[in-house]
């Protein structure tokens, strides 16, 4: 080939897919719905993301992968929590997979990106659990939906709480340093501070820290009443230890998010006890559709009680099968038009979207106590149709 | 034989111009990335490769232009091609302010003084706050426009021709380098710097622009892989994707610039691939560096000549035998 014809091939080629007939991806079988599930099930997020998975299985399972006779196919991919293999990943289920949907997500870092290519791409995006604001914010796309809290939907809820019922009024906060622990402390600081109380100091551990001796003792225990906190798994386990070796607790209340606890309530034992959190479920609700779910989850092989990942898996994957339901094979607008009117009770309570696609949940306020069956989050208040800036 | 190198460039640049005919988006885009981490692999291959300088941080050149492109266009709301070039220059700027330092050092030394350079770029984007977009990284990149109807950088094929012409040029031009007095004088700093310092070359000045050049090789492509995710986040600077890199010049063949090229590639289909079936793929990655090195010292470049040897021998001892 000479560096003419070369030279031509390059500038025509552009053209010719436009022509042509072009070599497609793997059809989905006749009628199948399929969704793309992306969360992380390697890396340091990959214990969430296995339990989301967990509960969008048993959603899936429990409706026999049918919707009104529609087969629903999952298809599942390892986002790693990273942004760039997640849009990879995202790539190759919308381009090559021809998925239909898609769902999941863990941590928030991936949610942005994602969210643009869902708008680019004109494919739908529920996401499951990272709560980055901006994608239900102001400029938020139309492809975008998100069934569990924004991050600081809940901090908002305890903010007020912890001023106005628990009548706290000097905090300290602790988050790591990064933006979703920002959002989160701006949520608490916010309904915290607009009924009377003041945050004396805000300590930024880096993420993943899991020492938290020189930002505890920059905090003078005098001049605070309660203490705020944003950390998850071993850190937040290494965290509630220190605060007693430093002698912090148990004089001082600790009001923290509900991820605080997930997965290391045992293993806090009774530092745990007296812990204030805002979350959007707690295994202690008492409702029929809780109650079905705990069952669900226990007949499917599963040891004890399941914890708010695997309830953020299933009402996710209940909201896209009532969408489906509703649109009826109408197509991807109908799906849109279904999501946004989405109206269900899930294990956690009713669930709406606002107009920019972000769930209205109720947020319950829980107090670790000692129980019976051993450690157990008792509700002490039910707040209904909490939006993502929701004020009292 | 210089008009050969560059005829056989071009010759691959045709085959690959045809993808998009054969291929369905999904693997348009692929490639399009596969080019890119081919392309960034094959710029090192000149620092590492041809110098004899290993490098475990020029991931970090990558993602330097990758940020520099994401700030001009979602924080300063420039127009895409001027942040293309800002994020570019700005990252050889730094290469070049960098370069007289980190070529002072050499070998295991070289490498972790870039793989602390990578860790510190690393740090500056996730400890960045809003600025830099934290952990979260800069998402909404808008890609550039070349005002031409039938030719639309929005769309995978367009892209992925745009990527493949950039790459090709820029290809032509590092093989027109590799293949100069200047490169070959590279080669010999590689197999005894002494002895080039005392023929009177200026070595330190050599090796900067060994440095300089990968440097400017990864920006350009950590521009490209920008505007291909319309994203950029700290995973461009992370010292796995300097590894990967840096694997794939020892995979492909170091020195052979077209090794490193294929496996920089094709190190990044097999992971696509791989993170949707297994969840381990750094383990499939270090066999197939065990491997390399084991079987194939000189990388999938050398795999011809070893095969021509294994041919000629058997053939050589039978002549031998059937001797009187």
């Amino acid at each position: 080939m000479n560096r003419r014809r070369f030279v031509s091939m390059l500038a025509l080629s552009p053209l010719l897919p436009a022509a042509g007939a072009r070599a497609q991806g793997t059809p989905a079988p006749a009628g199948a719905f399929k969704i793309g599930v992306l969360n992380p099930t390697t890396g340091q997020f990959a214990v969430f993301g296995e339990q989301v998975n967990t509960g969008i299985r048993l959603y899936f399972d429990g409706i026999g992968n049918a919707v009104d006779g529609t087969a629903i196919e999952l298809v599942f991919a390892d986002t790693a929590g990273d942004p760039q293999q997640a849009l990879d990943q995202a790539r190759r289920l919308v381009q090559e997979e021809r998925v239909d949907l898609l769902m999941g997500t863990v941590n928030s870092a991936v949610v942005p990106p994602l969210a643009d290519f869902a708008g680019q791409e004109q494919v739908p995006l529920v996401v499951t659990v990272g709560g980055a604001r901006v994608v239900t914010g102001p400029d938020r796309n139309p492809f975008v939906f998100r069934t569990a809290m924004a991050n600081g939907q809940q901090d908002r809820v305890l903010g007020w709480y912890t001023a106005e019922r628990l009548g706290k009024q000097r905090a300290a906060t602790f988050a790591w340093d990064f933006l979703v622990g920002e959002e989160r402390v701006g949520g608490f600081a916010e309904t915290f501070a607009a009924a009377g109380g003041e945050v004396v100091a805000q300590q930024k551990p880096p993420l993943g820290t899991t020492d938290y001796g020189p930002f505890i003792s920059q905090v003078d225990p005098g001049s605070v009443d309660v203490l705020y906190a944003f950390f998850a798994g071993p850190g937040a386990l290494a965290f509630v230890q220190q605060l007693r070796e430093f002698g912090l607790t148990p004089d001082l209340q600790v009001v923290a998010a509900d991820y605080f606890t997930a997965g290391v309530l045992d293993q806090m034992g009774e530092d745990a006890i007296g812990l204030i959190q805002a979350g959007a479920y707690t295994p202690a609700l008492e409702t029929a559709e809780n109650q079905a779910f705990i069952e669900a989850y226990q007949a499917a092989g599963n040891e004890g009680l399941p914890g708010v990942y695997v309830e953020e898996g299933y009402t996710c994957a209940l909201v896209i099968a009532e969408a489906i339901r509703a649109a009826g094979g109408g197509g991807k607008q109908a799906l849109l038009d279904a999501l946004a009117a989405t109206q269900v009770t899930g294990p956690a309570g009713p669930l709406t979207f606002d107009e920019r696609g972000q769930a209205v949940r109720t947020c319950y306020i829980t107090r670790v106590e000692e129980t019976d069956e051993g450690l157990a989050q008792v509700v002490l208040e039910t707040v209904e149709n909490v939006t993502q800036d929701w004020t009292p | 034989m210089r008009g050969r190198g560059e005829l056989i460039v071009l010759l691959g640049a045709a085959i690959l111009a045809c993808a998009p005919l054969l291929f369905g988006v999904y693997w348009t885009n692929l490639l399009t990335q596969a080019i890119i981490f081919g392309g960034a692999a094959l710029g090192l291959d000149i620092l590492v490769g041809r110098t004899g300088m290993p490098s475990l941080g020029h991931g970090a050149f990558f993602g330097l232009a990758g940020y520099g492109v994401a700030l001009g266009v979602t924080r300063w709301s420039w127009n895409p091609w001027l942040a293309a070039a800002f994020g570019i220059l700005a990252t050889i700027a730094i290469a070049l302010a960098f370069a007289p330092l980190a070529v002072r050092a050499r070998g295991l030394t070289f490498l972790t003084v870039m793989l602390a350079f990578g860790q510190v770029c690393w740090g500056l984007a996730t400890r960045g706050g809003e600025f830099t977009g934290g952990e979260n990284g800069l998402p909404g990149i808008r890609r550039p426009s070349l005002g031409l109807d039938f030719w639309d950088l929005d769309s995978p094929d367009g892209f992925y021709l745009f990527t493949l012409l950039v790459a090709t040029i820029l290809t032509l031009a590092i093989a027109r380098l590799a293949a100069s007095p200047v490169g070959l004088s590279l080669q010999g700093i590689r197999d005894n710097d002494r002895r080039m310092l005392a023929l009177g070359y200026n070595v330190a000045a050599r090796r900067v622009v060994a440095f300089v050049v990968a440097a400017a090789a990864g920006a350009v492509y950590g521009a490209l892989s920008a505007f291909f995710n319309g994203f950029v986040g700290p995973g461009s600077l992370d010292w796995r994707l300097s590894a990967q890199l840096l694997l794939s010049v020892v995979i492909g063949g170091a020195g052979s610039l077209w090794g490193p090229f294929a496996a920089g590639g094709a190190l990044h289909i097999v992971r696509t691939y791989l993170t949707g079936e297994t969840q381990r793929w750094p383990m499939v990655l270090g066999a197939l560096y065990v491997i390399a090195v084991l079987v194939l010292p000189g990388g999938i470049a050398s795999i011809g000549g070893v095969l021509r040897r294994r041919w000629r021998r058997p053939r050589r001892q039978a002549a031998l035998e059937s001797a009187p």
